[in-house]
């Protein structure tokens, strides 16, 4: 049987506890989302006792589906002040699937100093155990060490510095799959902060010593269906760009929409925007790097990539899309290798490159620093590291530095700074930062189209459409795998029913979806949220891009309305 | 933009949404239609890729076709 494992650090034990039957069949974002309902007090201080710390998977996670072992991080976000839910490959999903272990809850929070780490051992038995040598260390240097003391058949969640400042950009990172580099990122909202203000440096899980075989409603269709999608999976994305260069792919697509953010948002053109195109980044990779790399165990689409320095030492993993565009095209950076060298900084240090980015842009735009000086961007990633005072505030997220400085366009929503979508350019997608729960977060809405064409209704149709299609897919699989499923979304809601029971439609899988958006609204109402917060940067509505030709039009009213309770 | 399409609806009443989408993808500059995923929409409501080729498209319908791109 599956299991939930809790963490109190108010009294520092661990329990366990039969996953409860309610929760069949959910995971990932839908599962965090019930969880928060249930758990949570919505008003709580995010870095506070009261919030929970939820590590969960997917729904399929260790049945041997492709694409589905995918960790979910969630908990009530320091930086929104609203429900967040971020997920990342890598090995720990995998791990715990394979120990029986659905659910992870870290509640709490200890009355003396310390810090700790939770370890899960090859039975799936969970301790706390002492962490104060890991004081300050980041995710790189933590992993080794960890390794050196527990093996290196572990599986690692952990927080660098960032986290244990508890700042508001910071993430959790998760060793990656073949090569266990802490490279695979829950990025979004501040998770790193959240696992901080409970004196945890680090989940460590073993390998199961007995691999957990999951019970399934009817095993045999199971399989037969489980077969056939991975064959599905396995040939379209054989032949997809996603194979064959990886996220970095969208760069192109991106720019010749609009979307890609220029210099802080400006909506204006980038000089020598083909050094980032995805043709320079096959050409790096050729050289000294990888592609067609799997983050997680057992995924078949394989768009993760490695790439090394100019001297041909590991720089980073998983380089992608949203660090491309933040790191590069919105700091007028564009020199693919000063990039990966950002992206390698952050995982380390443990914080978000696309929230970084955008800090970073506003310096920019303030005057803080040169446009395109990569030395200088990088010098204020090493006061976040070293804890300056100016470090400090960079750490509290891209609004609290832009209006430091007294920069007009901060491009942020619900306090979160906005990714790889300018939506001037991806009208749905605005609605989605604009109206959603998840603040300005990448993965709740990817759309491409001004849509001035449409009524402000069809948009928010559209974007409700396509948020309840990633919330879906933020349960069940990884979004890249769902764009070659998406064609036999009835194959995978029989393979759902064959697992849970139940009926095996589309109309099912969609309204995990529906209910994962409508729990999200309901935490943050009773969080405080109102309609009036459901606002965007102004200078999107009154500066026309120049890229996508158009200005977002959607008032807060009607973004207000796209997902009832 | 060719991210976002209203389809002509009364050009293509009979017709099922596969065989729209084939037709845009041939006649138009909108090469996205040909090997990236999209959203159907159909008079407010989701069009599963699933059932592109049973459901038919009338006159009167509202169909919007946006293409689907995620970076990561």
């Amino acid at each position: 049987m599956w299991k939930t494992i809790r963490i109190n650090m108010d009294t520092l034990t661990t329990s366990e506890e039969p996953y409860k039957d309610e929760y069949m069949g959910l995971g990932g974002r839908g599962l965090v989302a019930q969880v928060m309902v249930d758990e949570v007090d919505p008003t709580c201080d995010p870095l506070g006792p009261d919030n929970k710390l939820v590590l969960t998977t997917t729904a399929f996670a260790g049945m041997g589906l492709g694409c589905v072992n995918r960790l979910s991080v969630g908990c009530k976000s320091p930086l929104t002040g609203g429900i967040k839910e971020a997920n990342a490959g890598g090995t720990l999903a995998t791990y715990m699937a394979n120990n029986a272990i659905r659910l992870i809850i870290v509640e709490g929070q200890p009355k003396e100093d310390g810090l700790w780490v939770v370890r899960i051992d090859a039975k799936g038995n969970a301790t706390l155990e002492d962490a104060n040598d890991c004081k300050g260390m980041n995710n790189y240097k933590l992993v080794e060490k960890l390794m050196e003391k527990y093996g290196e058949n572990i599986a690692v969640a952990s927080i660098g510095i960032a986290g244990e400042r508890t700042y508001k950009n910071s993430t959790v990172q998760v060793t990656e799959h073949g090569t266990n580099y802490p490279n695979r990122s829950a990025a979004r909202g501040g998770t790193g902060a959240v696992l901080g203000s409970k004196k945890i440096k680090a989940v460590v899980m073993e390998k199961a010593e007995h691999r957990y075989s999951p019970e399934f409603g009817d095993k045999k269709t199971f399989v037969a269906s489980r077969s056939e999608l991975n064959r599905i999976l396995d040939e379209d994305a054989a032949k997809h760009e996603l194979r064959k260069v990886g996220t970095p792919e969208a760069v192109r697509i991106h720019y010749e929409h609009g979307i890609l953010p220029v210099r802080n948002f400006s909506g204006k053109d980038l000089e020598n925007i083909e050094q980032i195109y995805p043709e320079k980044f096959m050409e790096i990779i050729s050289k000294r790097g990888k592609n067609g790399h799997a983050c997680q165990a057992g995924c078949l689409v394989r768009c993760s990539n490695q790439i090394s320095d100019t001297e041909g030492n590991y720089q980073t993993g998983g380089f992608e899309y949203e660090t491309i565009a933040l790191c590069g095209a919105n700091l007028a950076i564009t020199d693919l290798d000063a990039i990966a060298q950002i992206d390698r900084m952050c995982d380390d240090i443990g914080i978000d490159t696309i929230e970084t980015g955008a800090t970073l842009g506003v310096c920019m735009d303030g005057g803080k620093i040169p446009w395109g000086d990569v030395k200088a961007a990088i010098g204020l990633i090493e006061e976040m590291r070293d804890g300056t005072d100016f470090g400090r505030l960079m750490g509290n997220g891209t609004e609290v530095v832009g209006k430091y400085l007294g920069v007009r366009h901060i491009p942020v929503a619900k306090h979160m700074a906005f990714p790889g979508y300018d939506i001037r350019g991806a009208a749905p997608t605005g609605v989605a930062f604009g109206g959603g729960s998840q603040g300005a977060d990448h993965t709740t809405c990817p759309s491409a189209g001004a849509c001035e064409d449409l009524t402000n209704e069809e948009i928010c149709k559209l974007s409700y459409n396509i948020q309840t299609m990633f919330a879906m897919c933020d349960s069940l699989i990884c979004i890249f795998a769902a764009i070659f499923l998406d064609k036999h979304l009835d194959k995978l809601a029989a393979l759902y029913a064959a697992a849970y029971g139940g009926s095996a439609t589309t109309e099912r899988l969609l309204g995990l979806g529906a209910r994962t958006l409508k729990l999200e609204k309901e935490f943050n109402r009773a969080a405080g949220w109102k309609d009036e917060d459901d606002v965007l940067p102004e200078f999107f509505y009154t500066e026309k891009s120049e890229l996508s030709g158009a200005t977002f039009k959607v008032p807060q009213e009607y973004m207000s309305k796209t997902v009832e309770i | 933009m060719g991210g976002i399409i209203r389809l002509e609806s009364s050009r293509f009443n009979g017709y099922t949404v596969s065989e729209a989408l084939n037709q845009l993808a041939t006649d138009s500059n909108n090469t996205f239609l040909k090997d990236q995923p999209v959203v159907v929409q159909k008079n407010g409501n989701l069009i599963m890729t699933s059932e592109y080729e049973r459901v038919l498209i009338s006159a009167e319908d509202e169909i919007i076709i946006m293409r689907l791109i995620a970076g990561g």
